[in-house]
């Protein structure tokens, strides 16, 4: 699903470049949970990010699909971010002027999908992880459990075949986090998602079946 | 626009309720300028253009070194319809420059602008008449009213149509007596202005070589060579009219005709002032730079809200949504609120138009009715919208998604030069604004305080028709108005400051012609209008001679002619050698936006105007008493005209001639 090719990510600091990756190599096939492990500054968002198109490399080669991505425009990158690839952030990003409802369906908005199959699909969701009883409060009426709930209902919305975690349960505590790797290992063996996730902790990294470690920007393991 | 967009906006919206309400507001204040702008604007611009021959009538203008006057001989109207077949219709129309009351059985008008004009003017200015007495076609006249002045003269009559009703003019002794035959419709705003309008299939007549001027409209064919038309005038004027007798002695015989499109005769008449043309200009400049100004304010204030929404254009773009869809979204945010500014602006208006309405002493009434002025509103909004809006949609919908969602995320800095820059460019406009007021503000001081070279206060402005040419007609008046304590002078003259001009005239000194304005007087003028006397004396009557060709001249007549001891000189005009007894400072009885005209005043009035305003100075707090007496006396005093007794205060009629600039401040 995913092939790295020689990805290189530097910034020019003074007259020389401090490298984020060097020379990143990876395959990540489809189905796989992949946990990227590293300590801080290693390039592991960096990784996420250039992943997930957020980012661009500065050398090297990127199949999606075997599609090479790095050459595409806007607009073409724009509709592979609405049709394969779903974000949870650690921080959440839920748009706190949005309702619960409101948040999940936004994505499907920009999927041009009519009001009907939306309600369906959100309605879908909030059962799936139990909060219904919560769909029209706003973000911050909710613990920091609940909004990782909430956005993770959001990036699967849209049915991502890829979904992107960058420390999930970095602002959780361990039951919350425990609850949020559980849906996690349930979506990836149960709906088939492919899931790459950036983690601190040795405990979340188990519940995934592949690690990738980072150090100074090369992948030791 | 999906309606999650809209209730993000609305929210946030919420969320900062007094900064969204302030910035709102602030708009609309801008928005509230422009409509009370564009009121005027479109007022100003409508005289006429509801005709449908407004594209087709010009008035023939006559030039004469460099000064351009709205009058013509009559002939040349006779002359173009005779030779010129791409003129439809010529129409003369002239006007009598006094307030003069019209008397029915039944009751009185003063008619303040009574003109008369050839019978074609109905059909070119678009002259509508109750009943159908224009289309009868059998009437060699046709005396015209306007409704107000029907209700006055007849108010007991039931309609605006009536079988042709005598009136007299002046009195009822006065031997003037005319048949009104019918009542004109409302027209909207035009040139041509009226409380009574006499008709005539000829106005003036087969005297060929009437000298009085008429003004001159011509209507042309659709496509006309308008150039090629004026030069077939001026070949006309050449020569046939200027080499008639009556006109070859006058200064008309040296002129050439112009032509000036009806659409210009309002703000910007060739023979007239352009400070209409110049106000439209201004208040349009002015409006944009207000509307600019609020655009800039609310651009400013939404990139520093920026930071409230860089999460959602994140995640947004996250979710695959494009810059542009974006760009679109804050655009519409903008949009949204201008258009709402625009109404709450409208809303204003129309909520304080009766103190606006005094305030700015003007017409609100199409506020209310909306069409032109509610599409000029919304046009504005949008401008105002995509002004303000498009600078704030770009920078925020080309934030990158990385650095936002990395949550380290800050706007300020890179934006700071230019919400700078907007606050400098904001400050400057304001101060230049400020600085423009305390000019205007300084300029109206200057108007109101400054030296105008005569003392219009407690001066009394009596209106009357009666010729008192000469110093002995005048006599009497004086002698009985002295007689009032409260009275200190009292002088007839042939102009008044903010009311009939000065005759323009040719002045031979040193056998060199010059033009110069000549106002015929009375003894005690100088006095009367508090004028100061540089040298030389003022008029009296110990010195017999000062009646028969005395003169006064002021100061610029001084300097243009080149004049040196000019007392005792000798200068010529309107067929009379005038000895200067005397020289007066500069009066600005034109008001302060005219050059001062070299000036002659003298007692004998061969000039071809009459002296029939009466002017009383009245010692300081004696008004209103004063006028009371005088006002019961007055049938006595004036027994030609003294039924009615009607005066003015010269300081207010000067005024008036700068209520234009006032209105503006």
């Amino acid at each position: 699903m995913i092939q790295l090719n020689n990805i290189f990510k530097w910034y020019n600091v003074g007259g020389s470049r401090s490298f984020v990756l060097k020379d990143i190599n990876l395959h990540i096939a489809e189905g796989e949970f992949v946990s990227i492990m590293g300590p801080s500054g290693s390039g592991k968002s960096t990784l996420l990010h250039i992943l997930g198109l957020l980012d661009e490399p500065d050398e090297g080669e990127y199949f999606f699909m075997n599609e090479n991505v790095l050459g595409l425009k806007e607009k073409q990158r724009s509709a592979l971010y609405k049709q394969h690839i779903g974000f949870v952030f650690q921080a959440y990003h839920l748009i706190d002027e949005l309702t619960v409802y409101e948040n999940i369906e936004t994505p499907l908005i920009y999927k041009n999908l009519k009001s009907g199959e939306r309600k369906a699909i959100v309605g879908d969701l909030l059962d799936r992880f139990g909060i219904v009883g919560k769909k029209d409060l706003f973000p911050t009426q909710l613990s920091g459990g609940q909004q990782q709930l909430v956005g993770i209902a959001r990036a699967l919305a849209t049915t991502p075949k890829l979904l992107l975690a960058d420390e999930p349960t970095g602002n959780l505590n361990s039951k919350q986090g425990e609850d949020i790797m559980n849906l996690f290992k349930q979506l990836n063996e149960e709906d088939g998602v492919t899931i790459v996730q950036v983690t601190h902790s040795e405990k979340n990294a188990e519940y995934g079946n592949r690690i990738v470690e980072l150090l100074d920007g090369q992948v030791v393991k | 626009m999906n309606l999650n967009n809209l209730k993000i906006a609305w929210r946030n919206a919420l969320k900062t309720k007094l900064f969204t309400a302030l910035n709102i507001l602030g708009l609309a204040m801008g928005f509230a300028g422009f409509i009370l702008a564009y009121l005027y604007i479109n007022r100003e611009t409508s005289y006429d253009r509801w005709n449908a021959n407004y594209n087709q009538i010009y008035l023939v203008g006559l030039s004469y070194q460099g000064n351009n006057t709205d009058l013509t001989p009559p002939a040349l109207a006779t002359a173009i319809k005779a030779t010129l077949p791409e003129v439809t219709e010529v129409g003369r129309v002239s006007y009598f420059p006094y307030e003069l009351p019209f008397i029915s059985d039944d009751g009185q008008a003063f008619v303040n602008d009574w003109k008369a004009a050839d019978l074609s003017i109905i059909r070119m200015f678009g002259i509508e008449v109750f009943g159908n007495a224009v289309h009868q076609g059998d009437h060699p006249e046709l005396n015209l009213i306007t409704p107000e002045m029907a209700q006055a003269l007849f108010p007991d009559s039931a309609g605006l149509t009536f079988e042709p009703r005598l009136i007299a003019l002046q009195n009822e002794q006065s031997g003037m007596y005319y048949h009104i035959h019918g009542v004109t419709k409302p027209r909207k705003l035009s040139n041509l202005t009226y409380d009574a309008i006499f008709f005539k299939p000829d106005l003036a007549g087969d005297r060929q070589g009437d000298p009085l001027p008429y003004q001159t409209y011509i209507q042309v064919k659709p496509g006309t060579d308008i150039d090629q038309l004026d030069k077939k005038i001026k070949h006309l004027y050449k020569q046939e009219i200027s080499q008639q007798h009556h006109v070859a002695t006058s200064a008309f015989a040296k002129g050439t005709t112009y032509l000036d499109p009806l659409k210009n005769l309002h703000l910007k008449p060739k023979h007239g002032l352009n400070t209409g043309y110049i106000t439209v200009w201004a208040l349009a400049v002015l409006s944009g730079v207000i509307l600019l100004l609020a655009g800039i304010n609310f651009a400013n204030l939404m990139i520093a809200q920026a930071n409230r929404r860089a999460r959602e254009i994140g995640i947004k773009k996250v979710f695959g949504v494009s810059r542009i869809g974006l760009a679109v979204q804050f655009m519409c945010e903008v949009v949204i609120q201008c258009v709402l500014a625009a109404g709450i602006a409208w809303l204003l208006v129309v909520l304080c138009r009766d103190g606006l309405q005094q305030w700015l002493a003007y017409d609100l009434a199409p506020v209310a009715s909306g069409g032109q002025q509610a599409w000029q509103l919304l046009l504005a909004a949008v401008m105002t919208a995509l002004v303000s809006g498009i600078y704030p949609a770009a920078i925020l919908s080309g934030y990158r998604p990385v650095s936002i969602l990395k949550g380290n995320f800050q706007t300020s800095h890179r934006t700071a030069w230019f919400r700078h820059a907007l606050l400098t460019f904001q400050f400057v406009i304001a101060v230049v604004f400020i600085s423009g007021m305390l000019i205007i503000n300084r300029q109206l001081d200057y108007v109101r305080d400054g030296d105008k070279g005569f003392d219009p206060a407690q001066v009394i402005y009596i209106k009357n028709a009666m010729l008192l040419n000469n110093p002995a007609d005048f006599k009497p008046f004086r002698d009985r108005m002295q007689a009032y304590p409260g009275i200190e002078y009292a002088t007839v003259a042939t102009s008044v400051p903010g009311g009939i001009g000065p005759a323009k005239k040719e002045f031979v000194y040193a056998n060199e012609t010059h033009r110069a304005d000549h106002i015929a007087v009375d003894f005690d003028y100088v006095e009367t209008m508090g004028m100061e006397v540089l040298q030389g004396r003022s008029f009296t009557d110990a010195f017999p001679a000062d009646s028969a060709k005395g003169a006064l001249v002021n100061e610029t007549l001084v300097k243009a002619f080149g004049i040196q001891n000019p007392i005792g000189k000798t200068i010529r005009g309107c067929d009379t050698d005038f000895q200067i007894a005397g020289v007066v400072k500069d009066s600005k009885i034109a008001g302060f936006e005219q050059l001062v005209a070299p000036t002659v005043y003298s007692i004998k009035n061969p000039c071809g105007q009459y002296k029939t305003e009466i002017l009383v100075k009245t010692r300081q707090g004696t008004a209103r008493e004063t006028l009371a007496t005088l006002g019961k006396d007055w049938k006595s005093i004036n027994r030609l005209d003294g039924e009615y007794f009607r005066y003015e205060f010269v300081d207010q009629k000067y005024a008036a001639l700068h209520a234009q600039q006032v209105q503006l401040e």
